[in-house]
């Protein structure tokens, strides 16, 4: 009864089952489920059961499918294949509220309340006690419940405190109250842990205990091994959108789970070329940005490309934003070609020669309803007219020569660059600092989105950059593309570099120990 | 630094399939083709519609909401919206009739203060919105009474009539015809040019759109948004500035109490012609068209005998119909 993958096409040889934590009944169960997105295959016939009373976790790189499986179970997304059965009959989670009625409760990593109500309406959103004939809101009732529920959770607070008052943790609290309200017997915890303190998460993992014991089923999400080990009693592992293997807790290792995370071939080609550094374009000491980024040190060479690995909150976009000049810094030192730079904007950042291409290319990167030739000019007027002229006919000359060199698939300089590809759209974006004569690129999940094809092309201009003495930094959450592009990598956690690896030598094991830094696992690969 | 040189010149051959580039024209088709076919169904009820004095009295009624709207399709390009163009009409007005009337100014710096007035409010819209960082709407649903509370003060609440039995000259902006157009038309189609050419061949039109597209992104490439977006409400100022030279001009007076609702007109004309409210997408030849179209259903009605309180339902009623095509277009496409 334990197997989850009743359907043939799971692919990966799974462990066998012995001693289940328990014979309950599942009360949930995922069959084949699929979804795709253009360009990516974000799950795969994925499969696995949710029993009662029990915590299961799932654990996967970022980019495995867990957060897409998320939205699943919490019928945000629906499937293009598959089934979910709850309490052994299929059901279809068409809306949150749909899950939510259904009894599936997830609370996301973003937290969805109300942060200018207090507590107690934000547990009760939806469902106020009411009375009399009008249904008003009976809020002393409403107030007596809301702290009952949280005294449950063995959490001493008024509940008239506003939510916007509260920490992180608190809020996660206030989440679970509210899912418990609703009658939730599944409950999603989406990264819990992910924006805590350690004493934080173990007060959370003690209500995570208590509702296991009193038969809620909990599924976690996680890529913190530990939270693995000190929660869950089976484990699921995602890699690349498909299932690798559901064991229990108690058979399993962090370093098995790892090997398992990452375990896969690497099929893409990453056409590297060696380079040989030149001098340091780029040296940024100190980087501090209080609560986000601690004491950062590196520097990247001319012709050298610097990955930055590290799980998502790990600092990685951060640092770059920093070094932009978009978010202040509260201390440390950049260093431009041996020359101090005092960067506060933007703008300063692109006059000393850096270019951003941010991981939000459609957010941050691109003018969506504008021309390709607007926004290749956009960071670069001086380029085409004179202090105050920008002539479209000038605008689009300049972007035909871009349009033909990087093999931009567009009908013309004219179109709107909301109806181009991802690969495309990265590329008007490498245009536009091509343009500014950049020369430190921050190229932040350079082909995030991008078809396969596409993103060997993105790799093939990120050489030619090397080649012409470009220093590029590459953020990046595949591992595969990290070390295969790499000449030295960089690994972030909680705001500090923690490891610095060479790009020919490491492998994604190291990488994941570091990130994830599992202190067993970390002892299991030295 | 050589790095983009090679890249920018090298292989020149990448013209794929053409796909229909979304060009601006599409974009006032719409609204074009609705006075079209609006102007048929009125000549066929009413000929007179197409005689040349009526034609010449459409654009003359446009002239007020299409100046304005120039600036403001600057501003809803952004993303912005400003609510207090009618009240800054009223403020440029008195202050000249002010000047003119009560300190025996003549009549060419007066006008220049009037243009000057207008650009000044512009001006500190935009402070307020750019330094202060308070919505667009806000920011100007305050200055909308500032500036009418301003005009008000100025005046004692009194207009002045009859300037030109002291400046016989200030007829020349409202009420002469040049070459048979009225003088109106003519400011209205030269504001509009300059409208348009700075939409079109500047660095003030592309980061514009550039703002109301994206503004974060924009930011993000080194733009100095502040400065752009302050640049655009000194526009929309100055449009306003001429705008009550104008009208001023044709009532021969000026009147604290002027242009009050001209705002809605103004904005209703930008919708209408095709510009998102949400900023980033919009043509000054739309905007044109739009006050145009306003201008032809109230005069259809009016040759029609038609209430005029049936045309302020019908134009409401345009304004939604405008959007709600635009928006299943945007669908389809």
């Amino acid at each position: 009864m334990e197997r989850a993958d009743t359907d043939a096409a799971m692919p990966a040889p799974r462990p066998s089952d012995s001693s289940s934590p328990s014979d309950a009944q599942p009360v949930l169960e995922l069959r084949g489920i699929c979804k795709r997105f253009p360009g990516v295959v974000a799950l795969d016939h994925v499969g696995f059961d949710l029993r009662l009373g029990e915590v299961h976790v799932l654990v996967g790189e970022n980019g495995a499918g867990k957060s897409t499986l998320v939205k699943i179970l919490s019928g945000i997304y629906q499937p293009d294949e598959g089934e979910i059965l709850l309490d052994g009959q299929p059901v279809t989670l068409r809306t949150p509220h749909e899950a939510q009625r259904l009894g599936i409760s997830t609370v996301h990593q973003e937290l969805n309340l109300v942060p200018h109500l207090d507590i107690g309406r934000n547990i009760f959103l939806g469902r106020e006690p009411t009375r009399g004939p009008g249904g008003l809101v009976d809020y002393p009732t409403l107030y007596r419940l809301a702290e009952e529920q949280l005294r449950a959770l063995g959490i001493a607070i008024d509940p008239r405190r506003r939510v916007r008052t509260l920490g992180v943790a608190l809020q996660q609290m206030v989440e679970i109250a509210k899912a418990l309200v609703a009658d939730a017997r599944v409950l999603i915890l989406d990264e819990p842990t992910a924006a805590i303190t350690a004493e934080e998460a173990e007060q959370l993992f003690r209500i995570v205990d208590q509702l296991r014991a009193r038969g809620t089923a909990i599924i976690l999400i996680s890529h913190h091994l530990e939270d693995a080990t000190r929660a869950g009693d089976r484990v699921t592992v995602l890699r690349d959108g498909k299932w690798v293997a559901t064991m229990p807790m108690a058979e399993t290792s962090p370093r098995e789970m790892i090997r398992l995370m990452v375990g896969r071939e690497l099929t893409q080609q990453f056409p590297k070329e060696e380079t040989k550094p030149g001098e340091v374009a780029l040296r940024v000491e100190g980087l501090t940005r209080r609560g986000v980024l601690h004491d950062v040190t590196f520097e990247v060479r001319r012709g050298e490309l610097l990955g930055i690995a590290g799980l998502v909150g790990a600092g990685r976009s951060e640092l770059a934003r920093a070094i932009f000049g978009i978010d202040p810094i509260d201390a440390g030192t950049i260093t431009i070609h041996g020359k101090p730079a005092r960067i506060t904007s933007p703008r300063e950042a692109i006059r000393h020669g850096l270019a951003l291409l941010p991981e939000d290319r459609k957010q941050q990167g691109l003018v969506l309803p504008l021309s390709v030739a607007d926004n290749i000019v956009l960071a670069a007027p001086n380029r085409i007219g004179t202090k105050v002229g920008a002539p479209p006919a000038a605008r689009q000359s300049v972007a035909r020569r871009f349009i033909g060199a990087l093999r931009i698939r567009t009908p013309s300089a004219r179109q709107p660059v909301r109806l181009l590809s991802g690969g495309n759209q990265q590329k008007v974006v490498l245009a536009k600092w091509l343009l500014t004569e950049a020369d430190i690129f921050f190229f932040d999940e350079p082909t995030r989105g991008i078809d396969v094809g596409a993103k060997v092309e993105v790799y093939r201009l990120m050489n030619e950059l090397l080649e012409r003495g470009a220093a590029i930094v590459m953020i990046s959450s595949e591992l595969p593309e990290v070390l295969g592009m790499s000449d030295r990598i960089l690994v972030m956690r909680g705001g500090r570099i923690v490891a610095e690896l060479d790009g020919r030598t490491a492998t994604q094991e190291e990488i994941m120990a570091h990130a994830a830094a599992a202190d067993e696992s970390m002892e299991a690969i030295a | 630094m050589s790095g983009s040189a090679r890249i920018a010149t090298e292989g020149a051959a990448a013209r794929q399939a053409r796909l229909p580039a979304i060009g601006s024209f599409w974009q006032t088709a719409g609204p074009l083709a609705s006075l079209f076919v609006l102007g048929f169904a009125i000549w066929l009820v009413e000929p007179v519609f197409l005689s040349q004095t009526n034609l010449l009295n459409v654009a003359r009624q446009a002239s007020l909401t299409a100046i304005l709207g120039t600036g403001m399709t600057f501003v809803i390009l952004t993303g912005g919206v400003d609510l207090s163009v009618g009240s800054m009409v009223a403020l440029a007005s008195v202050s000249g009739g002010y000047l003119m009337i009560q300190q025996g100014w003549s009549m060419w710096p007066a006008v220049a203060v009037m243009v000057l007035v207008g650009g000044l409010c512009g001006l500190f819209n935009g402070l307020v919105i750019t330094l202060g960082r308070i919505p667009p709407f806000i920011a100007t649903l305050g200055t909308m009474q500032i500036f009418r509370g301003a005009a008000l003060q100025l005046t004692a609440g009194k207009p002045f009539f009859d300037i030109t039995k002291t400046h016989p000259q200030f007829d020349i902006w409202g009420t002469r015809e040049y070459a048979g157009i009225p003088a109106p038309v003519i400011i209205t189609l030269v504001v509009f040019t300059i409208g348009f050419l700075i939409l079109r061949y500047t660095r003030l039109g592309l980061y514009t759109y550039a703002i109301g597209g994206n503004e974060q992104a924009t930011r993000f490439s080194g733009v100095n948004i502040n400065r752009y977006k302050l640049g655009v409400y000194v526009l929309m100022g100055l449009a306003a500035g001429v705008a009550a030279v104008m009208w001023s001009s044709r009532l021969n007076s000026t009147q604290p109490t002027v242009a009050t609702g001209e705002e809605l007109n103004a904005i209703a004309a930008v919708v209408i012609g095709g510009t998102s409210l949400f900023g980033g997408e919009g043509t000054i030849v739309g905007t044109l068209i739009g006050a145009l179209l306003m201008a032809v259903i109230r005069n259809g009605l009016t040759l029609m005998h038609v209430s005029a309180f049936y045309q302020q339902i019908v134009i409401g009623a345009v304004v939604i119909l405008a959007v709600l095509i635009d928006r299943l277009q945007r669908r389809n496409a």
